[in-house]
This record gives structure tokens, C-alpha cells and sequence, in this order.
């Protein structure tokens, strides 16, 4: 039973959102979701049909657009003995509804009255080959071409095996002339890549002021005006941080009215699983368990969030994020300034165990770099952006019309965001951070890293295949930006290592002998890469952690070139993965950290970029509404 | 002509003497010679050069302040022959201050707002400083006495906030500095490359002695300090409004500083610092808005014709100034 004051509270939520009163009753925690069906169905005058003791016959699943039966809120159960169907709905069945059913069964039904949980089971259960086959396939069965299930194409092989052969006969024929002559493309690929970083760095600092969404922006969000979000979240032997994630997405501002929560679990994770299910997930928190099948990715378990969610805008969070309270706020803002074209935002990442070790110094004040300067100044100049992991916001129906993501990607979110662009979709960024945790440990580093990586080479690969079609849709600057970043990044990454030795051997060689083994301009070039490059990189770094205010890490970012070498070290890896499992999903170990929740809470809250106290400023964020306005029901007696 | 630019000349024919890169040394500062490489080799096109990088500072400074303020503000630098001399004449310390004008707009931004791209500007223009001169190692150190008192309200309570403003002011003109000399060092076995950069330059010689040379360089600076009028109005007028006294104060600072790098021996003329001066001074008096009242503007409008009156009769001449006046005017 509810008070009279919650009913009101209730039902002024409902004129404030929008949304149906049974929703705000169960996901503010006020009522049972199976008691609030039984009423329904007893005040409909219907039975009530419970879905786990009877599960929907796969027969009559058969031909039904599953993302419609979770929209409408009915699923078909079984065929009655007179022939008629018998459906599960959630809602009161009138007559509309129920014509509506029977045009799309195409049979006389007898309606039932479930819980929409049990809509999302029964959907889930009865459609499990349908929902794993396009969880895993749907991509590739659309498009091959887009998808890096078959890496190389053998248009590809054959041209790379051409490309081998005549660079081996010329290394035999005339062995300096090769080496000079690759010596020189290497250089000149180096010189090309650190200046496009670099003016792309340049580009984002000019904006550094400029917010995409202001705090007024988002206080002037009415709850009625938002639209439902639907936050994906998948996890694989992540038992650990399951509270944390938990915990952190309850602090998100939106009405939880018109918030869904996918916990994304593999159906062989009983650890994890067993972890949610002891969380004491609130009523708007669903655990999806993913069907067992290869491969077994985290894109194939989004996939399978993306043919359940509801939402009209969906994101994905990691497990052991804290995005910022308003972020879901601020990309609604984001969307509405970026035009009909804009599938995506980008929100920024950064990680709140920063001091823990050298790795997490490095890392972090990368991730500045990248988030804060290289995104925003691809945003600027338009160019593909390669979506980060995490905390990418979607227009969902945009994201399925891309076919979402390709589970044979190992960094899917990279190649999603250049796919959206190949296609003629937009990509932006929301001045909003996501906290992660860094890796503080160099071997699940290198298993990341060479993850990323090889993701990047697949990537290459996959939009290689038909550059013109790249150019015809996506034009010209757009192609050669993302050549540049895709291609150019794991390409740069394996060549920094045999640079390195390269100039140490140099240091071996006398002075006028070296100077003699390369024309004067091609020396010029690679000196040019080895210091100014350098310097430029070490610089793009040092501005990213101080303007994320990490200022104790401006100065760690002179190891640069020593992580640069690492990534090599992972790039190495990552390629001979590309060759040997190229689906292979490195999986990242979280929830190593040191450090405690409350250290890592006022990590997280230091740091913020340098417009922190500007209007909207998260650390200002208010509190999640809904969960603590809610009137508690008062002690008996 | 001007003894600076012949220098220059000079320098470029002696780099590309010998084979490859044996001459690298000479290649120093290596903005100007690598300019007069590159060009006809005669001392017109370099001072054609210098007389582009005068207009560019120029603009950037209209860009900034605005025309008027420019001519009223610039009075020191536009109405003074030595200094139409160094504009078109003195081709290494032209480009330094055109780059040192664009980095302490940037730095202002950076150190004052925190906004980074200024703290880019700032510290890569520095560095194109330094490639011409190697005095803007003494730019870079001013700037970074100045980040703790432009940047207080910011770094309030974070200690490290200036350190990494510093570094990030400090670093890519320290790191032109080590990657040229490592180049010099690896293709002519010398280190840190020729320090006779100019004919006045005489970097760790102590011609007056190490300690007798910190008075003869206190001196210097002061009496280089004292042709800056409107540098000094500037300060003082800083020092009349409380919330401005620290700065005020830390106006000294640069002074220091070059005392500090004509004791070490770099080629700092009265010239040079008299237009280093004049340019701080406008940078400072732009950001605090010194010209928004009409009687600091009556102040500053006087002290800049004092100092071109000064800048006529009291500026000692530069080497080949004479001769120059002498062929131009007469």
C-alpha cells in the first residue's frame, strides 16, 4: 500500500515527466512491479500469466520483430487449444490494443496481463537463437563488408602479398637503395602524423573554453521534455565492482521514470551474476544475461542491450565508471544542437587513480591529451571522430539503423564512430567526464593496449576496402583524417621501437658516416621526428594534465617517449594477434585498484578540466531526483 | 651596414663549408643563419627579412590592442631611429621580440585565465625565440618569476599549480636549446654549440671578472631600466592599486633577470632591452586594463614621450647604428 502523499507525489511526478504512473510508482521503489501487475490485470479483468513458470512458445515467436514486442510492451505465448493465441501485454487490454496485436499476429488473441520484466524475459528466452545469431552476425549478414569478421579481404592479401614480394626482391636487388628508400615513406609518415596530431591538438585548445552544454543549458531541461535513456552495461567476470557500478549510476540526474539499466552479463559468468542479483538492483536496473556463443565480446553483449533497450537514447558505461551526474543531461543538449545527422556524443574520459604508479601517471595525462585536446579538435575540424570505450551516447534508432556494433572488432567503439561517419552520420563531443579506473599494472597494460591497437589495424583494414565509396560519402578531408588516425596510429606505434634502435645504433656510428648514408633532407626529417616530434608530443601532454589541473603530472610527461615505447612493445603484440586470433578479446582486469572509494572520489573530483567553475560545474551536479524526494511510506501506527 | 647582420652572412657561409653536417656549430642561433642559407646570400634579403618580422609584430600588437593604443603605447619603438634600425638591421633580436610580442599575449592567457592554448602560444613561440636568439632563455625565465604572481588567485592552495605552469611555459624552449645543442654536439663533436653567437656575445667569459661582472651587470640593467619610462610608469601605476602592488613589485623581476643573463654573458644590448621593455609593458598595461582610465592614460601617453625623447638623446648607440644613421640621412 502507498500513502496518500505518495500517490501525490506520484502523480505529480507523472505531470512533471510524462510517464505512466506505474512506472514512477515502481522504479521510485513505492510498490511491487509484480504487485502493481496483478492489480492491473484484476482491475482489467484479465488473468495475470507469470512468464518465467510459462514461458512463450518459440513457435509463435517465429517472424516477430523482437525490439516492437519490448516497445509495445506484448509477447505471444502460446497457441490456445481453439486456435486462437495467447499473448502477455502489459498494458490494459482494450480493444485498440488488441486489434493491434491480432494485425501483427495475424491470429484472434486472448490477452494476459504480465509485468513489462517479464516482457523483457520472455522476448530475451523464447527469441535466444535469433537474438545470438544477430547479436553476433547481424552486422555481417548486412554488410560484409563493414565487418572485420574476415580481416583480410583477398583483394587485400593478394595486394599485400604483392606489396611484400616486390619490397623483398627490391631489399635484395639494391638493399641501401630499400632501406633508404622506406627509411624515407617511414619518415615522412612520422612527420605527417605528428603534424596532423599536433594541428588537431591545436584545433581542440582553441575550443578549450568553448562548453557544448553550459550548467543553464541543463537546468533548463524540463523532466516532462526528456526522453527515455537507456544505459547499457556490460560486464564479464567483473563481480567485484558490481556495487561500485551500482552505486555510481544511481548518482546519474535523470528521472529514473524514464531511465533503463541493462546490466549485460554472460550467461556463463555466474560469479557476476550471482553479484547483481545479491546487489539489490533497484527496479530500474534489469539484468540481461547474454547468450553464450562466439564470439564472445563485449560488443556482441552490447548488441544484445541494443535489441532489448527502450530508451530513444542509449549509452554504454564500463564497469567501474562514475560519468558525471549530468552527462546524460548534457548529451540530450548535445543531441539537440547537433543536428539530425548527429548518431553520437563522446563523452570525455579520464581516471580517478592517477597517482597510484608511474603507469597511471602516463596514462592519465594520455587520456587528457586525448579526450581534452584530440576529440574536441577533431569535432572541430570535422573529422571522423573513433569513439572512446565507454561513455558514448547514441540515438538508438541511428545506432541500429549502423547496425550497431561488430562483434568481431576488438575496439568496436573505434570503428563504430568511423563507420558512422563512412556512412554520412555525425560524431560530437559533450564537455562531461567518466571517471575509469587506469591500469596500474604493466602486463594488463600491454593486454589493453595491444587490444586497442589491434582493434585500430582491424579498423584499417575493414574501411580499406573500398576507399572510394570511403571518399564518395564521406569525402576526401574525412578519409585522409581517418587514414591518418586509424591507420597511422598503429603503424606509428610498431615504428617507434625499431626508431629508437635505429638511433642508438646512430650514436655508434661516426658523425660525417651517418651523415653520409642519407640525403641531407631525409636526415633533416627524421631528426626533425626524433626531437621535434618528440618534443611536440611530450608538450601535447604536459597541456593535457594541466588542464585537467593534474598539475603534479605535467612533469611526468617527459617519460613519454619511454611510454611510447611501450605501446610498441603492445603494438608488436597486437599485431601478431591480428595474424594468429584476431578476434580475440584481451580481456582488462578491473578492480585492482589501491586505492580506497573515498580516495578515489576526491581523485575524480580534482580531476576536472579547467572549467570546473564554470556553470555546470559536476562537482555542483544535483543529486538525482526521484529517490530522495520520494514521500517513505510512514511506520505503522 | 649593420655589423649583426654581416655576422649573420657570415655564419651561413661557414656552415655549408664543410661537407655534410661538420659545420653544424656555426649554425647558431639557427633561425637566422638557417635564413641566410636559404636566401640570396647578400645582407638585403636578411634585412628585408627583419623588416617583415618588424611588421608582423607590428600586426600582432594592432591584433591585440588596437590600432590606437598600438601608436600611442608603441611611441617608444615607432618614433626612435635606433630603433627603425633594429627593426630592419638587427635581424636576430627582430625575430626573438616579434615571437617574445606573440608569446607574452599567449602567456598572459595562460598564467592569468589557465587556458592552455595561450600557454601553447606562449611556450611555442618561445622556442621559435630562442631559434633566433638565444636570450629567450631570459623571456622564458621572466615568464616563469611572473606565473606565481599573475596566476595567484588561481594556484591558491595548490603549490604544484605553478611548477606545471612554469614547466609548461619553460619546457619547449629548454627542449629547442638541448635538441639544437645535442645537434651540434653529434655532427661537430662540440657542445653546447658556438656561445659566440653574436659579436657581443660572450657566454661564460666574464670579461669583468664573476663577481666584478654582477655589478657591471646590475648596472647595466638598472641603467637600461631607468631609459624605460613608460615600462616604469607601468609599474608604479600597478603599485597605486592594492590589488595590483604584487605585480607592481614583480616588475623588478625582468630587471633582475637581465642583469642576471648579461652576467652570464649573453648579447643584450641597451637596444634590445629598452625594446623588450617597451614590449612588457604594453602586454602588462593591456591585461590590467591600465588604459581604461583617462588619467592613466594621460601617465603613460607622457611617460611614452619622455622615453622617446630619452630614446633619441640618452640610448647608447648600437654597433653600425652611426654609419646606418649616417647613410640614410645624410
Amino acid at each position: 500500500m502507498i500513502t496518500a502523499e505518495q500517490l501525490d507525489w506520484a502523480l505529480r511526478a507523472r505531470e512533471r515527466s510524462g510517464t505512466r504512473l506505474v512506472v514512477i510508482l515502481i522504479s521510485a521503489g513505492l510498490v511491487k512491479r509484480l504487485d502493481v501487475f496483478r492489480v492491473l490485470a484484476e482491475l482489467s479483468h484479465v488473468p495475470f500469466i507469470d512468464l518465467v513458470e510459462t514461458p512463450p512458445d518459440p513457435a509463435v515467436l517465429a517472424g516477430l520483430d523482437e525490439q516492437e514486442l519490448i516497445r509495445e510492451g506484448w509477447v505471444p505465448v502460446r497457441e490456445l487449444g481453439d486456435g486462437r493465441l495467447l499473448v502477455a501485454t502489459v498494458h490494459v487490454p482494450r480493444p485498440a490494443l488488441v486489434a493491434s496485436i491480432e494485425r501483427a499476429t495475424g491470429r484472434e488473441a486472448v490477452l494476459n496481463v504480465t509485468t513489462d520484466w517479464d516482457i523483457l524475459r520472455a522476448v530475451q528466452s523464447g527469441m535466444r537463437e535469433h537474438l545470438l545469431d544477430q547479436a553476433a552476425l547481424g552486422l555481417w549478414r548486412r554488410s560484409a563488408r563493414q565487418s572485420a569478421r574476415v580481416n583480410l579481404y583477398p583483394a587485400q592479401r593478394v595486394g599485400l602479398l604483392i606489396a611484400l614480394l616486390v619490397l623483398g626482391a627490391c631489399a635484395w636487388l639494391w638493399p641501401w637503395g630499400t632501406l633508404q628508400a622506406v627509411t624515407v615513406v617511414i619518415a615522412f609518415g612520422f612527420l605527417i602524423g605528428v603534424t596532423f596530431k599536433f594541428v588537431v591538438c591545436m584545433a581542440g585548445a582553441r575550443r578549450e573554453r568553448y562548453q557544448v552544454v553550459t550548467g543553464d543549458d541543463v537546468a533548463a531541461l524540463r523532466d516532462e521534455d526528456l526522453p527515455s535513456y537507456t544505459v547499457l552495461a556490460p560486464m564479464f567476470h567483473e563481480a567485484e565492482v558490481v556495487n561500485h557500478l551500482v552505486t555510481n549510476l544511481e548518482k546519474l540526474d535523470y528521472p529514473v521514470s524514464k531511465l533503463e539499466v541493462l546490466l549485460l552479463l554472460e550467461e556463463d559468468d555466474a560469479q557476476t551474476i550471482g553479484a547483481a542479483k545479491a546487489a539489490g538492483l533497484p527496479s530500474w536496473m534489469t539484468i540481461v544475461t547474454v547468450p553464450r556463443g562466439q564470439p564472445q565480446t563485449k560488443p556482441k553483449a552490447c548488441n544484445v542491450g541494443l535489441f532489448l533497450a527502450k530508451g530513444e537514447y542509449l549509452v554504454i558505461y564500463d564497469a567501474e565508471d562514475k560519468p558525471d551526474a549530468d552527462q546524460l543531461k548534457k548529451s540530450i543538449v548535445a543531441f539537440g544542437r547537433g543536428g539530425d545527422r548527429m548518431v553520437c556524443v563522446q563523452a570525455a574520459l579520464n581516471y580517478w587513480n592517477v597517482n597510484e604508479n608511474v603507469l597511471t601517471r602516463m596514462f592519465t595525462a594520455e587520456y587528457s591529451f586525448w579526450f581534452d585536446y584530440m576529440l574536441p579538435g577533431l569535432d572541430a575540424l570535422r573529422l571522423p571522430i573513433p569513439l572512446g570505450g565507454t561513455s558514448n551516447h547514441f540515438r538508438t534508432d541511428g545506432l541500429r539503423k549502423l547496425g550497431g556494433w561488430d562483434p568481431f572488432n576488438v575496439t568496436e567503439d573505434a570503428d563504430l564512430g568511423i563507420r558512422a561517419s563512412a556512412l554520412g552520420y555525425t560524431v560530437g563531443v559533450v564537455n562531461s567526464t567518466t571517471f575509469e579506473e587506469a591500469n596500474t599494472k604493466l602486463g594488463n597494460w600491454i593486454r589493453q593496449r595491444s587490444r586497442w591497437v589491434k582493434g585500430y589495424m582491424q579498423t584499417a583494414l575493414v574501411h580499406a576496402r573500398d576507399p572510394w565509396a570511403l571518399i564518395r560519402v564521406a569525402g576526401l578531408r574525412q578519409t585522409l583524417g581517418f587514414a591518418l588516425l586509424i591507420a597511422g596510429t598503429p603503424l606509428a606505434f610498431l615504428f617507434v621501437a625499431p626508431l629508437w634502435l635505429l638511433f642508438v645504433v646512430s650514436l655508434l656510428v661516426p658523425a660525417p658516416v651517418f651523415a653520409e648514408m642519407y640525403p641531407g633532407w631525409v636526415l633533416w626529417i627524421g631528426l626533425f621526428n626524433l626531437l621535434v616530434g618528440n618534443a611536440l608530443m611530450i608538450y601535447v601532454s604536459m597541456m593535457g594534465a594541466f588542464l585537467r589541473q593534474r598539475y603534479g603530472l605535467v612533469i611526468w610527461a617527459l617519460f613519454n617517449p619511454v611510454y611510447w615505447l611501450l605501446h610498441s612493445v603492445a603494438s608488436y603484440k597486437a599485431l601478431w594477434q591480428l595474424i594468429t586470433r584476431p578476434h580475440y578479446w584481451e580481456k582488462t582486469t578491473h578492480g585492482i585498484s589501491a586505492l580506497s572509494a573515498s580516495e578515489a572520489a576526491a581523485a575524480a573530483v580534482s580531476g576536472h578540466p579547467a572549467a570546473a567553475n564554470a556553470p555546470g560545474d559536476p562537482t555542483q551536479a544535483a543529486a538525482r531526483p526521484v529517490a530522495g524526494d520520494v514521500p517513505r511510506p510512514r511506520p505503522p501506527g | 651596414m649593420s655589423p649583426a647582420l654581416k655576422f649573420v652572412v657570415d655564419r651561413g657561409q661557414l656552415a655549408t663549408s664543410g661537407p655534410g653536417f661538420s659545420h653544424l656549430e656555426y649554425v647558431y642561433p639557427p633561425l637566422p643563419v638557417l635564413l641566410s642559407i636559404i636566401l640570396p646570400r647578400d645582407q638585403l634579403s636578411l634585412a628585408i627579412c627583419s623588416c617583415l618580422f618588424s611588421g608582423l609584430l607590428g600586426s600582432v600588437l594592432v591584433m591585440r590592442i588596437g590600432l590606437l593604443r598600438s601608436m600611442l603605447l608603441g611611441l617608444p619603438l615607432i618614433a626612435v631611429p635606433q630603433m627603425w634600425f633594429l627593426s630592419s638591421e638587427l635581424l636576430p633580436p627582430v625575430v626573438a621580440l616579434t615571437f617574445l610580442a606573440v608569446a607574452l599575449f599567449g602567456f598572459i592567457q595562460f598564467a592569468t585565465y589557465g587556458e592552455t592554448y595561450g600557454g601553447f602560444i606562449a611556450g611555442l613561440a618561445l622556442a621559435a625565440s630562442y631559434a633566433a636568439d638565444p636570450g629567450a632563455l631570459f623571456y622564458a625565465l621572466v615568464m616563469c618569476l611572473f606565473v606565481p604572481l599573475l596566476g595567484a588567485e588561481r594556484y591558491r592552495g595548490d603549490p604544484q599549480g605553478p611548477l606545471g605552469a612554469m614547466a609548461v611555459i619553460a619546457f619547449p624552449v629548454v627542449a629547442m636549446a638541448i635538441c639544437w645543442s645535442f645537434l651540434i654536439w653529434r655532427f661537430s663533436g662540440t657542445w653546447p654549440g658556438n656561445l659566440d653567437y653574436s659579436p657581443n656575445a660572450h657566454v661564460f667569459q666574464f670579461p669583468y671578472g664573476v663577481l666584478g661582472g654582477i655589478g657591471h651587470a646590475l648596472g647595466s640593467a638598472f641603467a637600461d631600466l631607468v631609459r624605460s619610462t613608460v615600462y616604469i610608469a607601468a609599474g608604479v601605476l600597478l603599485l597605486s592599486r592594492r590589488r595590483t602592488v604584487l605585480l607592481g613589485a614583480g616588475l623588478l623581476l625582468p630587471v633582475l633577470a637581465l642583469a642576471l643573463v648579461l652576467w652570464v654573458g649573453f648579447d643584450y644590448t641597451a637596444i634590445n632591452a629598452y625594446y623588450m621593455f617597451v614590449l612588457v609593458a604594453i602586454a602588462v598595461i593591456t591585461n590590467h586594463r591600465l588604459m581604461d582610465s583617462p588619467r592613466y592614460v594621460t601617465v603613460l601617453v607622457i611617460a611614452a614621450v619622455v622615453q622617446v625623447i630619452i630614446g633619441i638623446r640618452l640610448l647608447p648607440p648600437t654597433p653600425g647604428f652611426t654609419v646606418w644613421q649616417h647613410l640614410m640621412f645624410q
